[in-house]
């Protein structure tokens, strides 16, 4: 940055989109992939919430893996798979979070599906405590959370999640460290 | 442009052509272990078996080589840079041309997947990520890295700085002038990362985006550089040593909870579990946790129990330092412009390991308090550290006073090591718990009185601080005859469950008589 003026530095890229190539001629190093995708590629499923990764409105997968759109550069974005909630791998998420009006005010509706698609990726079923653990990163509260447990059980009957192993890295597993205590033999 | 869509430069991605595009990892290992043979040595990236680098000797030669190497049969692909194909092509036929010669044979099919832009394919140490090591490739051995190897410390002359002869204007799209050339770095090993950043100290580094990135949208920070390091696959990814762990500072939160890595140290994933959402996890890396320090973040505090080291590379070498040094006593992390963390050495203890978390809300928040024992058998230790602790009030001349910090209790932790049954692991005297908590609150005053670090002066943060260290040691170190206790227990209640189980399939036969009966 040189002192007289500031430098917008920009790059052109391609960003890869749900599948579709889009090019974009120009981007300054510091956007975010939130601020391309809602800006200049007129994708606006990823809300914009609070842009600083506290929120999950923006939630989008990134190889496959769910990330906050607002916290991930765009240049960094260039050579991954980007997934928004557009995305057909949502869609019968997606269904059930209307079918359960998980999300009333529409919102966080498009991160809730990305949300729930990722949980039963990683795991098949989980309870309601991990369901809760795993959807943490939502703020948005104008449901109260039975429906999105709701929600998720309306995914997983819809078959969100089948044939997804993602191996042992996916993250939280709703497993705590327990002590465990052999019982021994028991004179039954 | 290439598959990977990055930008105007042709074909090695976009970024820039700098020094961040030089040639790809092979042979380019971080050493970790200063003086120590290869054999024993930790490399990043690669297997046990692949020899190491001595300390402080991977920037010079080799590097060079390599990078005038792969600009040299990639040049199709690196418009616009003859001036840099002419200097790197010209140090390496004078300084080591057996070097060069080693680097041919591997250099056709490692450039042209490097330049192909895919980021992974032909670099060593690429694995999935969170597998530790990588399957090698030819073109990962090729180079022979001892050859070029000096004593550590031996390295001399500045960092090679192929970006002096380019054209900082390339062609963009549709004809426009774009000005990335010096502005944006996506290096794939860490030689490239610590030469950009002796070029550029004031890169914004970015690798998971959770800390740099709110503050750019805000506007606060203004990059004019930016450097990525998620191409860098020499980062990514954990390896394991003898009695120890090497987290390379690109591994992710997520990746941290995976089962393997879980059983050697499991504090992390207890920690990590309270960090953030799983979006944020599966960002957030190692490193950027470090460098934000206990400030906000948690995993110093479980680091700094463990008796962990931190390394951070420069364009000099490798330095270690303790989690405990690694952070002044406000909290700020010491590393200085041009300096990068690439990872951090976790002793594998057998121990109990306890992670505590109070936040301001129930769910995934930051802390208020978090507090880790560490319990070490073998050395007959505990380790106690309370991170995000600090007050306003500090006496004057701290700096940045009033920022969270960790604090260690040592004379606690001293105290409580003689009143522990180390064969037994657990402890005798039932008062030594409560002690314990109070011994570690106590230790959190600081100086002569006048002004609090930590906890001393704030009621509510002492009393989280004293029960915290209470249950945490409770865990850890249970009451002798305890485990007996709950196995007795335990098998009362499971002949209890028996037996029922055994009545009620009696009173269901005789209830099935009495319908056949009928």
């Amino acid at each position: 940055m040189s002192e007289s003026a500031v430098e917008w530095p920009a790059v052109g890229l391609t960003l890869r989109v749900d599948g579709h190539e889009y090019p974009v001629p120009q981007v300054w190093i510091g956007d975010s992939l939130l601020a391309v995708l809602r800006e200049r590629l007129d994708l606006d499923e990823p809300r914009d919430g609070c842009s600083i990764g506290e929120c999950g409105s923006c939630l989008v997968t990134l190889d496959g893996r769910p990330a906050a759109a607002c916290l991930v550069p765009a240049v960094a974005a260039a050579d991954r798979d980007v997934r928004t909630p557009q995305d057909a791998a949502f869609e019968a998420a997606r269904e059930a979070v209307v079918a359960a009006n998980a999300s009333p005010c529409g919102f966080c509706a498009p991160a809730l599906t990305v949300a729930i698609t990722d949980l039963l990726r990683r795991n098949a079923d989980p309870g309601p405590a991990a369901i809760r653990e795993a959807l943490a990163g939502l703020v948005c509260r104008c449901a109260e959370s039975g429906r999105w447990i709701e929600a998720v059980a309306r995914a997983k009957e819809a078959g969100v999640g089948d044939g997804g192993t993602r191996g042992p890295a996916g993250g939280d597993s709703g497993e705590m460290a327990v002590l465990v205590i052999e019982a021994g033999e028991t004179e039954s | 442009m290439g598959p990977d869509g990055f930008g105007p430069s042709g074909g090695d991605g976009g970024f820039g052509g700098g020094a961040g595009a030089a040639g790809p990892a092979g042979g380019h290992a971080v050493p970790v272990r200063s003086g120590g043979s290869p054999d024993g040595a930790l490399v990043f990236g690669g297997e046990g078996e692949r020899p190491g680098f001595e300390l402080g000797t991977f920037e010079d030669d080799g590097g060079e080589d390599e990078i005038a190497e792969r600009s040299g049969s990639a040049a199709a692909g690196a418009a616009g840079r003859p001036g840099a194909n002419r200097a790197g092509n010209g140090s390496a036929a004078a300084n080591a041309p057996m070097a060069m010669a080693a680097a041919d044979s591997g250099s056709d099919a490692a450039g042209a997947s490097w330049f192909a832009g895919s980021g992974t394919a032909g670099v060593p140490g690429v694995s999935a990520p969170g597998t530790p090591g990588g399957s090698g490739t030819a073109a990962e051995t090729t180079p022979a890295p001892p050859a070029d190897a000096g004593p550590p410390g031996a390295a001399s002359g500045p960092a090679p700085n192929p970006a002096a002869d380019q054209p900082p204007i390339g062609p963009g799209l549709a004809g426009s002038a774009v000005t990335a050339a010096r502005s944006l770095f996506g290096p794939q090993t860490v030689v490239e990362a610590v030469q950009v950043l002796a070029e550029h100290p004031d890169a914004v580094i970015i690798a998971g985006g959770t800390v740099a990135m709110p503050d750019i949208t805000a506007g606060r920070r203004h990059p004019g550089t930016v450097l990525t390091l998620h191409r860098c696959a020499e980062l990514r990814g954990w390896s394991t040593g003898s009695g120890e762990v090497l987290l390379h500072a690109g591994l992710t939160l997520a990746e941290m909870q995976q089962r393997d890595l879980r059983q050697q140290v499991p504090a992390l994933n207890q920690a990590v579990r309270t960090v953030g959402a799983p979006h944020i996890r599966a960002v957030a890396t190692l490193g950027g946790n470090l460098v934000v320090g206990p400030a906000s973040a948690d995993l110093p505090v479980v680091l700094a129990a463990l008796g962990a080291s931190v390394l951070v590379a420069s364009a000099d070498g490798v330095r270690t330092v303790t989690v405990s040094d690694f952070y002044d006593r406000d909290g700020v992390p010491q590393i200085a412009p041009g300096e990068l963390v690439v990872g951090a050495r976790v002793p594998v203890v057998e121990g109990m390991q306890g992670f505590m978390k109070i936040g301001v809300r129930g769910g995934i928040s930051r802390a208020i308090l978090s507090i880790m024992l560490a319990v070490d058998p073998a050395r007959r230790s505990a380790t106690c550290v309370v991170g995000a602790m600090a007050l306003a009030g500090l006496p004057s001349g701290t700096g940045r006073g009033g920022l969270p910090t960790l604090l260690r209790a040592d004379h606690a932790d001293r105290w409580l090591a003689e009143q522990v049954d180390w064969d037994a692991a657990a402890i005798a005297d039932p008062t030594v718990y409560e002690t314990f908590g109070r011994l570690v609150a106590d230790s959190l005053v600081y100086g002569d009185g006048s002004g609090t670090l930590g906890g001393g002066g704030d009621p509510y943060r002492r009393k989280a601080v004293e029960i915290c260290a209470r249950r945490a040691l409770l865990r850890a170190l249970p009451p002798l005859g305890w485990l007996d206790q709950v196995r007795e227990l335990q098998k009362r209640a499971d002949f209890q469950r028996a037996k029922q189980r055994v009545e009620r399939a009696e009173v269901e036969r005789a209830e099935q008589a009495r319908n056949q009966d009928q």
